[in-house]
């Protein structure tokens, strides 16, 4: 089984590194959106298996796109992991109340990227 | 997994370094933003829009440099994002040390 995530992350280095290592280590297909705006609409052709999802980003914040996920029927159930360069354990508990299945650090390894979203999301494939 | 008995992903290590080549100019442009905001505190002329690019630029580099290799690099911009965060005083001398090491950091890297 294919899993499919959508990567957001308005960083053009980080979300490429990002895409390049989940389809390398894990063969996962990645699709990716530079902004929360094109996530949501993203999301809603692509229906992921999961998202990773920047918090701060210009215009429509991390925070505000999984807010906007959540609202959306269609795309309510998907998990989301957070990825930050700022975990201060105040903003993690944010995040998770926010609905969040997890949250990443940046920087992330990218030989480990993989199995971190996995670990967090349970999956065993 | 201890790293060394870790399977190589063919491709990864390669992949990485194109991006790395794609993007090094920009690294370098942010970190010509912390370094014109360490002239200007040298001066005493820092003011909040220079402080703020700096800021951002030492958070977006904190973010990134590890994922490329450079973990020094990513801890001498996390410290620069410290010392330059809100509007508490700058300890000139360790925000100077910092953007030497950061700006060594990423010269290490083709």
């Amino acid at each position: 089984m294919t899993r499919r995530i959508l990567l957001i992350e308005d960083e053009d280095d980080i979300r490429e590194v990002a895409q390049a290592c989940l389809e390398l280590t894990r063969g996962w297909e990645v699709h990716a959106a530079n902004s929360g705006n094109a996530g949501l609409a993203m999301a809603q052709d692509v229906m992921p298996d999961a998202v990773l999802l920047d918090v701060m980003m210009p215009g429509l914040d991390g925070p505000g796109t999984l807010t906007a996920l959540r609202a959306n029927p269609a795309t309510s159930h998907i998990p989301v992991i957070f990825l930050t360069a700022k975990v201060h354990s105040s903003e993690r508990a944010r995040f998770m109340d926010l609905g969040a299945s997890g949250v990443l650090a940046k920087p992330f390894d990218p030989m480990t990227l993989g199995d971190d979203v996995a670990r967090l999301l349970q999956w065993t494939d | 997994m201890d790293r060394l008995m870790e399977p190589e992903t063919p491709g990864l290590d390669a992949a990485i370094a194109a991006i790395w080549k794609k993007h090094r100019e920009l690294m370098f442009t942010r970190m010509d933003t912390i370094d014109a905001a360490l002239s200007s505190a040298a001066d005493g002329t820092l003011d909040a829009d220079t402080r703020a690019a700096a800021h951002r630029d030492a958070h977006k580099l904190a973010g990134a440099l590890g994922t490329f290799g450079l973990h020094e690099g990513t801890a001498h911009a996390r410290s620069i994002e410290h010392a330059l965060d809100g509007d508490s005083v700058i300890d000139f001398g360790s925000l100077r040390e910092n953007a030497r090491g950061l700006r060594a950091a990423l010269e290490s890297r083709a």
